[in-house]
């Protein structure tokens, strides 16, 4: 089973929430306000609409996450392999190669994992 | 409902005051946004802030209706279109540019003559304008609360720095504090070039102007300029914008600022959605703007400077008057004394004569022209006056008359403090009012002097002098009131003529105050007269004030009139709407407007009236002048009638056969007593729907057909102890009835009293409808009748004897007439022995001695 979408703030949300889970909503709601500048109903709202996609879990006011920050990067990596490169990996090493300007080393960096 | 449609008026008349200033500031701004075009042009090298501030110049004309004048304003005209407009009788411009006001005016002289019109139409503008100013208002509320929405989970980056994947490309939100959002996505490298524009934004406070432009937007959206005008500020917006980064940096940091531009600008629909917000546009141009950069000259700078002040200066004012005239002015006891004296001598004798005549005035500017014939100096002083005469009885001060006026004094100034008059300019009445003081008076003291703050302060003046001269003690002055004349009273002599002054313009003046109205029950009017004096002897009195005060009754001029027609001195002619009279005289036309809805009104006119001008009148006096009757016809809605091929007039009313005897009935009265509709007009019918019941009109049999869906129709107009209930018995479901069936069942249905004179049928309806009495011939020839001299009154019959020719009872019959069996909603007239009257009844005679009459419809006293 893949992980469940997560928006790119909404992965900010959750990087917080994986740092410092298990977590109550008021002390979460806090951390947000301060690193997000979120507003309390803001962060609520984010918190119920993740518990609803299975994200997290929202017990007695205790958040804890559901899914890993290495699955959710994994999902993102899937989905974009899918819809930007039709699951092509040397397109989606060129396009990678061409928006970034790429030293001598990483380029063999690069090949020896091709290679490999 | 009724008050909610008066307010809805209300409120209508109300917003199309700031509705024509607004067309009017809109107008001159776009004066404003056509120069800053040519400018921006011509001067396409000058640093990109210069724009934005000239748009400035063009926000604060839209903001501040400014009254400053200059000599050096380039506007046309400040007020191309009339804000008094409403209240005029013609539609006319004012843009300053002859050939342009020509072409427009006379256009529209054609075919928009009246005040009706014009009221109209701009309350029908006013109200698209309003609908427009809210859709964008709330369209504007609508994206910003929906972009504030999806923006609620945007992530802090730094300060007020936010990340958000639902931001396309960076862009400012927020009036108090603004934030910055910018996508995930933000190549790094553009990061720190993006954010300094962004920046650059807020220092620059273009997050407030943007919203600001969009609301003047909103409020003069129906200028095509201005939307060109917000269009390209924000343009310069984002071009001053760049300029301001740009300054700071060098060649190569040029070239990566302008790649960050592209890339920022990839997909920016969902920005521009938003006024509130800040879109990227314009990116090409910005981009050779960026590129092409050069730090301006310091000269460049002077110069952008220079043509900034020019360009508010010349536009941020209205255009002189080029008359010299002086608002605070210092007026020498001398000419103060010279002023006074002749208010007095010039209304002196229009009045009845006081013992004691006094002005009282206030200067509200003087101005310097030149002396009419030769060389010197002459002024022109425009004040507010009031003229008062008084005399005294036991004590108590009366006021004889006056007047209280602008007006408008030359003098030539003949040397040290000697002033001699060479112009005595007072305004029309009436409706020319306005317009004459707008024509003499400057534009800065006319709404001064319509607000007619000054005239208690005037008149309390007057009284003042008063009590000096008669040495009464002020503190217990009782002031009582004189007739404007006393001498003889009009009603009694036809000895007065009636003079009239032809005004140069269209216009109605209201003679009569509320008292006449409320007494009258209509008005009297002027149309198209200037000044209409009644002269009694060697007084001359203003018509209006012979009415107001009861020495001259309406019914005395008619009478006169009629005299008039008798001895040839005047013609005379019945309209055919219900007996609107006209008299017409060598110098005047006096017209008796008759209608049905009780509009009695008088109006007095020019000679030679067209009865074509005289409905121009009839809708010039209920058009521009709301009075308390036309409040109550607005809520019926009046039906357009076509009978016989002729159109039924405005008030909506049928006509039965006059020289056929039958009733004129009103149908106007009809439907208004009844709250019915009208549907179907034919040629010859007209169907009145009423309370699922329709009634039919039929002007050839001059009846009323009734027909219902109803299956227990049981209308029968049943006319107590007669026989006649017979006749109007239905037939399936319709029934006729005739004319005097027709008068009962006007009092049946709306409890309508009637009243029969000798020849006259008076029709009160009694009704909380405001309508007034409405006569008639009516239709007794057809019906059996008798004349009888009466014998003996007993109280409940008659015992009568029967003489001349008559229908079914010979000369010298002797009769009993039961009372009882006149119908009861007939007022009978007094009868004693030896009257003689006429009797209307349904033809039964029962033969026993003396002969029985059991039904009789009606009793009309005959005269000898």
């Amino acid at each position: 089973m893949s992980a469940p979408k997560v928006f790119e703030s909404e992965y900010r949300f959750c990087l917080i929430l994986w740092e410092n889970e298990p977590v109550s909503s008021r002390r979460l709601s806090e951390l947000c306000k301060e690193q997000l500048g979120w507003s309390k109903t803001t962060t609520y709202t984010v918190i119920k609409r993740l518990s609803d996609r299975g994200v997290l879990k929202n017990e007695n006011t205790v958040v804890t996450s559901l899914v890993s920050k290495q699955e959710v990067q994994q999902a993102e990596i899937e989905e974009l392999m899918e819809k930007k490169f039709e699951n092509s990996v040397p397109a989606f090493i060129a396009a990678f190669a061409k928006s970034k300007a790429l030293s001598d080393d990483e380029i063999e960096q690069i090949r020896r994992i091709i290679e490999k | 409902m009724d008050e909610i449609i008066y307010l809805i008026q209300k409120f209508l008349t109300f917003i199309t005051v700031p509705f024509l200033e607004i067309v009017n500031i809109s107008i001159t701004a776009g004066w404003i946004v056509l120069a800053v075009l040519v400018l921006r042009l011509l001067f396409r090298k000058a640093p990109k802030w210069l724009n934005c501030v000239l748009w400035g110049i063009v926000a604060l004309r839209l903001i501040f209706p400014f009254s400053i004048e200059s000599v050096f304003s380039l506007i046309p005209s400040a007020q191309t279109i009339d804000p008094t407009l409403p209240y005029l009788n013609e539609f006319k411009i004012n843009s300053g540019i002859e050939p342009l006001d020509n072409a427009v005016n006379t256009q529209y002289a054609d075919f928009v003559p009246m005040a009706e019109r014009t009221v109209d139409v701009t309350i029908i503008l006013a109200c698209v304008w309003l609908s427009g100013l809210v859709i964008m208002l709330l369209y504007a509320l609508a994206s910003w609360a929906r972009l504030k929405m999806s923006l609620k989970t945007a992530t802090k980056k730094e300060g007020n720095i936010y990340q958000s994947e639902f931001v396309q490309s960076p862009f400012v939100l927020g009036i108090i504090k603004p934030k910055i959002y910018i996508p995930y996505k933000t190549n790094e490298n553009d990061l720190p070039l993006v954010i300094a524009h962004e920046k650059a934004h807020i220092k620059r406070l273009d997050h407030l102007i943007k919203p600001l432009g969009f609301v003047l937007l909103s409020i003069y959206w129906f200028n095509p300029l201005l939307w060109a005008a917000y269009v390209l500020l924000c343009r310069d917006i984002e071009a001053a914008c760049d300029e301001k980064v740009v300054k700071e940096l060098d060649e190569q940091q040029r070239r990566d600022y302008s790649t960050a531009l592209l890339n920022a600008s990839i997909s920016r629909k969902s920005i521009a959605a938003c006024p509130l917000a800040f879109g990227e546009t314009g990116v090409k141009e910005r981009i050779k703007g960026v590129m092409n950069y050069k730090k301006p000259a310091f000269w460049v700078i002077i110069a952008a400077v220079v043509i900034c002040i020019v360009t508010a200066v010349c536009f941020l004012t209205n255009p002189t008057d080029s008359r010299k005239i002086d608002y605070s002015p210092d007026i020498s006891p001398e000419l103060e004394k010279t002023i006074s004296e002749e208010i007095v001598k010039h209304n002196k004798g229009s009045y009845l004569d006081g013992e004691f005549a006094c002005a009282a005035f206030k200067v509200l500017a003087t101005e310097t022209v030149s002396k009419p014939d030769e060389n010197g100096i002459a002024i022109t002083v425009y004040l507010v006056s009031s003229y008062n005469e008084y005399s005294t009885e036991d004590g108590k001060l009366i006021e004889m008359g006056g007047n209280g006026t602008p007006l408008a004094l030359s003098f030539v100034v003949n040397g040290e403090d000697s002033y001699a008059l060479y112009d005595y300019w007072e305004p029309g009445m009436g409706s020319s009012y306005i317009k004459d003081l707008q024509a003499k008076f400057p534009t800065a003291l006319v709404n001064k002097v319509i607000d007619g703050g000054y005239s208690q302060e005037l008149i309390d003046n007057c009284k003042a002098q008063a009590i000096a001269y008669f040495g009464l003690n002020p503190e217990d002055v009782t002031v009582t009131y004189s007739e404007p004349y006393s001498t003889v009273a009009l009603e009694a002599k036809f000895d007065y003529e009636l003079t009239v002054e032809r005004s140069k313009t269209s216009g109605v003046t209201w003679m009569t105050d509320e008292t006449f109205y409320k007494k009258n029950g209509f008005h009297a009017y002027l149309y198209c007269l200037d000044k209409a004096y009644v002269t009694l002897g060697s007084k001359s009195v203003y018509i209006g004030d012979a009415l107001n005060s009861e020495k001259l009754y309406v019914d005395t001029l008619l009478k006169k009139a009629e005299e008039d027609v008798k001895n040839s001195k005047a013609k005379t002619d019945i309209l055919k709407d219900g007996g609107t009279k006209f008299y017409w005289y060598d110098g005047y036309t006096i017209i008796k407007r008759n209608t049905v809805d009780g509009n009695k009104d008088l109006i007095i006119t020019y000679a030679d009236i067209s009865t074509t001008e005289y409905s121009a009148a009839v809708k010039f006096i209920s058009g521009s002048i709301p009075t308390e009757k036309e409040t109550t016809t607005t809520a019926v809605k009046k039906p357009r009638l076509i009978v016989n091929g002729q159109e039924i007039n405005a008030n909506g009313y049928i006509e039965f056969n006059k020289e056929d005897n039958y009733v004129t009935l009103p149908l106007f009265t009809i439907v208004k007593a009844l709250g019915a509709t009208v549907e179907n007009p034919t040629a010859n019918d007209v169907t009145i729907k009423y309370n699922g019941r329709k009634y039919l009109l039929n002007k050839d049999k001059n009846s009323l057909k009734i027909t219902t869906e109803r299956n227990d129709f049981n209308f029968l107009a049943k006319l107590p102890g007669t026989t006649h209930s017979a006749e109007c018995k239905a037939v399936g479901n319709e029934f006729l009835m005739t004319s005097e069936r027709l008068s009962y069942f006007l009092y049946k249905e709306f409890n309508a009293k009637l009243r029969f004179d000798y020849d006259t049928l008076v029709v009160r309806v009694e009704s909380n409808d405001d309508i007034n009495g409405v006569t008639a011939p009516v239709g007794y020839n057809d019906e059996p009748h008798f004349d009888a001299v009466i014998v003996e009154n007993n109280g409940s019959s008659l015992f009568v004897e029967a003489y001349g020719n008559n229908t079914g009872i010979k000369e010298g019959t002797q009769a009993t007439v039961s009372l009882k069996s006149v119908l009861s909603h007939i007022e009978l007239p007094e009868m004693k022995k030896g009257d003689k009257v006429r009797f209307i009844y349904d033809g039964t005679i029962q033969e026993t001695y003396p002969l029985q009459i059991p039904t009789v419809w009606a009793v009309y006293e005959l005269e000898d």
